[in-house]
C-alpha cells in the first residue's frame, strides 16, 4: 500500500517512470471495465478501447498532478479510475448525436418511457449550469400551451425531426407539415413574447436584424 | 419565380428541402432571406432548449454525486437515466466466470459462466478428484487449438495448469495488476500455489484474441 502512495506521489511530481508503472498496473483494470461496460450497454460508439484507456490515464494523471485526487487507499483509487472511465466514455457518447436522440412521445412497447410527458415538470428540475431554470420553465410552459397539433410539431422539432421526418412519421404532405410548423413556430414566438421569455431569456432569437 | 416565398414554405427552405425555384429566389431576395434567418434563430432557440442538448441536465460530476434536485431531474430525464446506467455498468465488477471451492482437498465447481461470455461450444467439467488436476475448462479455440485449464489443490494453495498447443503466455492478475506472467513451455504453464481470492487469468497468443477468465478460488474445510 505504501509503495502505491509513493508511486502516486511521484506521479504528482511529474515523474514519467511513475506514470508508466501506474499505467502498467492499472491498464488492464481500466480496459476490462470499459470493455465489459461496452458489451453490457451496447456502446457502439466506443470503437477504440485503447484510445479511451489512454485518455482515462491522461485525465487521471492530470487529476493527480492538480491535487484533485488524493490517495486514500486502493479501493478509492479504483473508484476514481472508474469515474474517469465514465467521464471519458460520456464525452465520446456526446459526440455521436444519434445516441442523444430522445423520444418525447409515448410508444406502446417502450416500458421505460424514454419519455418526458411532464414538460413543465422537466423544466422545473433543469440545472442552471448552462441555461437559467426560470427560462426553461417559461419556454416549456409556452410549448405546453400550444394546441395539440402545433405542440406535436414543436415536440418533434425539439427531438431533432425535420419536416421530412415528420412527413414520414405522420403521412402528411411536406407542404402541410411545413405550414403547420411555420404556424406552430409563430404561435410559440408570440407565447414567448407574452410570458416574458423574450425579454428575459432569448432576446437574440427575437431580433428582427 | 418573382413573388416572395409563402410563409408555409419557409421551414422547407430553412432545412434545404425547398424546390429549386424557391431556393434560387431566396438566394436573390434579401427580404425572403431575412424571413428565413428569423425562423432559423427561433429554431436555434429550440435546439438550445431541446432535452438532447443536455443544456438542462446537470453537469456529469453533479449527476454522479446525486442530491435531491438531481434525483428529481433524473426521474424525468431519460438522457440522465441512461448516463447513470452507463456508470452503473462501469462500477459493476467483473462477472464471475469460473469459481471453484477447495473442500477437503477436492475441487468443487461453484460456478462457470464462461459459455455466456465467450461464444462457442460449452466447456466440459470434471468434478473433483484427489491428487490429479480437475479439468475445469476445455475449450476449442479453432484451428486445432484446444485450451484446457485445470486446477488442483497444492501444498501452498491451488495449482493452475494451462495447456494449449503452440506458443502462448499466461498472466494472472488481480484488480488489473499482473501478479505473475509466464511463457508456455511445451504447451504448458503451471501457476502453483495460488492463494484463495479473485483473479483474472489471461491466455495470450500472438496475433490472436486473448482468452480471459475471471477466476475465484475459495477454501472451505
Amino acid at each position: 500500500m505504501l509503495d502505491l502512495a509513493a508511486l502516486l506521489g511521484r506521479v504528482r511530481e511529474k515523474d514519467a517512470s511513475a506514470e508508466s508503472e501506474l499505467h502498467a498496473r492499472y491498464r488492464r483494470f481500466v480496459e476490462r471495465r470499459l470493455k465489459e461496460a461496452r458489451a453490457r450497454r451496447n456502446w457502439f460508439w466506443l470503437e477504440e478501447t485503447d484510445d479511451a484507456v489512454q485518455e482515462v490515464f491522461l485525465h487521471f494523471f492530470q487529476a493527480v498532478r492538480e491535487g484533485k485526487f488524493v490517495f486514500e487507499g486502493e479501493e478509492r483509487l479504483e473508484g476514481f479510475l472508474v469515474r474517469t472511465c465514465w467521464f471519458v466514455a460520456m464525452n465520446l457518447k456526446d459526440k455521436v448525436a444519434k445516441t442523444r436522440a430522445v423520444s418525447l412521445f409515448k410508444t406502446d412497447d417502450d416500458e421505460e418511457g424514454g419519455l418526458i410527458v411532464d414538460l413543465p415538470g422537466f423544466a422545473g428540475t433543469a440545472s442552471s449550469h448552462a441555461l437559467r431554470r426560470e427560462c426553461a420553465e417559461l419556454f416549456y410552459a409556452a410549448v405546453q400551451a400550444l394546441n395539440d397539433a402545433r405542440r406535436d410539431v414543436i415536440l418533434r422539432t425539439l427531438q431533432g425531426e425535420k419536416v421530412r421526418d415528420i412527413v414520414r412519421a405522420t403521412g402528411k404532405t411536406a407542404a402541410a407539415v411545413s405550414g403547420l410548423k411555420f404556424n406552430a413556430m409563430k404561435d410559440l414566438k408570440t407565447a414567448l413574447e407574452e410570458n416574458g421569455f423574450a425579454r428575459d431569456c432569448g432576446a437574440e432569437a427575437f431580433s428582427h436584424e | 419565380m418573382s413573388e416572395h416565398v409563402l410563409d408555409d414554405m419557409l421551414p422547407l427552405v430553412l432545412e434545404g428541402d425547398a424546390d429549386e425555384a424557391t431556393s434560387v429566389h431566396v438566394a436573390a431576395c434579401s427580404e425572403c432571406r431575412a424571413r428565413v434567418e428569423a425562423l432559423g434563430r427561433l429554431t436555434g432557440l429550440l435546439e438550445k432548449f431541446a432535452p438532447a442538448s443536455r443544456n438542462l441536465c446537470p453537469p456529469r460530476a453533479e449527476l454522479a454525486a446525486g442530491g435531491r434536485l438531481v434525483a428529481a431531474h433524473v426521474a424525468l430525464c431519460p438522457l440522465c437515466r441512461d448516463d447513470l446506467a452507463d456508470l452503473a455498468a462501469l462500477e459493476t465488477p467483473s462477472r464471475l466466470v469460473l469459481a471453484v471451492r477447495l473442500v477437503r482437498g477436492m475441487i468443487e465447481v461453484v460456478e462457470n459462466a464462461l459459455g455466456e461470455l465467450v461464444p462457442g461450444p460449452a466447456p466440459v467439467f470434471a468434478r473433483g478428484g484427489e491428487g490429479g488436476h480437475a479439468v475445469l475448462v476445455h475449450r476449442d479455440l479453432g484451428a486445432g487449438a484446444v485450451l484446457e485449464v485445470a486446477l488442483a489443490p497444492g501444498r501452498e494453495g491451488t495449482d493452475v495448469l494451462v495447456t494449449l498447443p503452440g506458443r502462448f503466455r499466461v498472466e494472472l492478475a488481480r484488480n488489473g495488476r499482473v501478479l505473475e506472467g509466464r511463457e508456455a513451455h511445451e504447451g504448458r504453464v503451471l501457476l502453483d500455489g495460488v492463494s484463495p481470492g479473485s483473479y483474472e487469468l489471461s491466455v495470450i497468443r500472438s496475433g490472436e484474441e486473448s482468452v480471459n477468465l475471471a477466476l475465484e478460488i475459495t477454501r472451505s474445510e
